[in-house]
């Protein structure tokens, strides 16, 4: 008689075979005093290997909220369609600035229908219009084409703890900023006169925003990505996000001090808030940026950027001359 | 509540448990489970549950590789002491479950990398098809892997707890 193999049995007692074979394995067990005798054996390894794993792990595990994990998930999304976007952004210009060339060059060899055509299916403001080619405006369908679509009338509350948070949020409204609780949203007053759209976050041309538009923001980056947004009645809250070729964010939120305390209370650690106070923010489940904050009068301006070169953004952080 | 979530419910403790064998640090197997949540509300798995698991020995597999004890990353849940409340074992029990789960560590240190891998899955709640599909192996050899797994542990920890007791005698 052909008596059961180890490794059946542990698949039996394991409850991996089917139920054909666990009829056949039980009427052997019923007949035959070796296996029976092995299979007791064995169930007694197993229950042995199971205390002893058991013994192996933290004492408690606690249960983290599945909406934590969900913001975190959420958050990476949205980084991860930024990145896109970016990416997005710099291969339409590229082919654009490519599509201006060929363009350029089809009219230099006498083929101005050609190029006439070219043109017509390309929105680029192309070299041979007489721009360097170094300053190259952002073409402005291209602008429209990487605004995302205003689709919420009405604004929510500050919801995160973090200016990252706030602006992720303001993001993912899909193109409406999220003001601060307190603050009334009354009229919302896109800056920049290129690439308006309904929506309150739209990328404006560099170079308009390079000449000032009103935004607290620092000098001399190298930026491949501008977004202005302005909230209030007024424009009172100003924030803009500077994206470097690098692809670290820049960030800077202005408005008057009463308007933006939500948002600093998160900042701040309590403390004065007047020198400036640099710290660790956390959240969007990366290293986290710092933020520093400076106060005008009553007006206050919060700088989020990589730790180690916000104090140099700081001083070279270019208010408006209004305020 | 979506099946993910329900997944969630039923199986974090067991990814922690898992990670835990692998990484050896607590607060790192947390970690790790969460990351491998998260990932999966962004890949929405057709088989979450073997997906889960997947991701957890990768995860686990590149811990080892990077071999460093690396500092807490994960901030938000971490950084918000209410969502976390550890609470500490007395000293004596953490004494003793301490020495014993250096004699576990150790009986399962001494098993073969795929043999404590079908173990660990195993003990983890995944039915022999799933270990099957996650290491490669025929589902007819998972038996036979778990069989000798098994023996090994109990005579590697055995062994241990002799030499302990004939040191302290």
């Amino acid at each position: 008689m052909r008596h059961i193999p180890d490794d059946e049995q542990h698949a039996y007692l394991d409850q991996a075979l089917s139920r054909a074979q666990c009829v056949e394995i039980e009427s052997h067990l019923a007949n035959c005093s070796h296996c029976s005798a092995a299979r007791d054996e064995i169930a007694a390894l197993r229950d042995r290997t199971t205390s002893l794993l058991a013994s192996l792990g933290p004492s408690r595990v606690a249960l983290p909220a599945w909406s934590d994990l969900a913001v975190q998930a959420e958050q990476r999304r949205l980084i991860r369609r930024r990145r896109w976007e970016s990416g997005a952004w710099a291969a339409s210009l590229l082919l654009a600035v490519g599509l201006g060339y060929g363009a350029s060059q089809m009219r230099l060899t006498g083929s101005a229908s050609a190029a006439a055509s070219l043109a017509a299916r390309t929105p680029v403001v192309s070299p041979v219009d007489g721009s360097p080619a170094g300053t190259l405006p952002v073409p402005a369908a291209t602008v429209a084409q990487l605004t995302p679509p205003a689709t919420r009338t009405t604004l929510p509350k500050l919801g995160g703890g973090t200016l990252a948070a706030w602006f992720a949020e303001a993001a993912h409204t899909t193109g409406a900023p999220v003001a601060p609780s307190g603050v009334e949203v009354s009229a919302l007053k896109p800056s920049g006169s290129q690439g308006a759209s309904e929506g309150l976050w739209h990328t404006v041309p560099l170079d308009s925003t390079q000449e000032g538009s009103g935004a607290a923001r620092v000098e001399g980056l190298q930026v491949v990505q501008v977004q202005v947004h302005q909230v209030g009645t007024d424009g009172q809250i100003t924030a803009v996000e500077q994206r470097l070729v690098t692809g670290e964010v820049i960030r800077t939120v202005e408005g008057p001090a009463s308007l933006l305390a939500d948002l600093m209370a998160h900042q701040i650690a309590g403390g004065d808030s007047t020198g400036g106070s640099l710290q660790n923010g956390s959240g969007n489940g990366r290293l986290a940026d710092a933020t520093l904050t400076r106060r005008v009068g009553s007006r206050v301006v919060l700088l989020s950027g990589p730790p180690e070169m916000l104090s140099t953004l700081m001083t070279r952080l270019k208010l408006a001359a209004t305020h | 509540m979506d099946d993910l979530e329900q997944l969630y419910k039923t199986t974090y403790t067991a990814v922690v448990r898992f990670l835990f064998r692998k990484v050896w640090d607590a607060d790192r197997a947390h970690d790790l489970a969460q990351e491998v949540f998260i990932r999966a509300m962004a890949h929405r798995p057709e088989k979450p549950r073997a997906w889960v698991f997947a991701v957890a020995a990768n995860l686990a597999r590149d811990e080892a590789r990077a071999a460093i004890r690396r500092k807490r990353h994960l901030t938000l849940l971490k950084d918000d002491p209410g969502t976390m409340p550890h609470q500490e074992p007395s000293p004596d029990e953490s004494a003793e479950h301490k020495e014993q789960m250096d004699q576990v560590e150790e009986a399962l240190a001494t098993l073969s990398e795929r043999d404590r891998e079908v173990l660990l899955l195993w003990d983890a709640g995944m039915s022999y098809t799933e270990i099957a599909g996650q290491t490669g192996l025929a589902v007819g050899a998972v038996g036979t892997t778990l069989a000798r797994a098994r023996r090994r542990l109990i005579e590697a920890h055995d062994n241990r707890h002799q030499r302990d007791h004939a040191a302290h005698s």
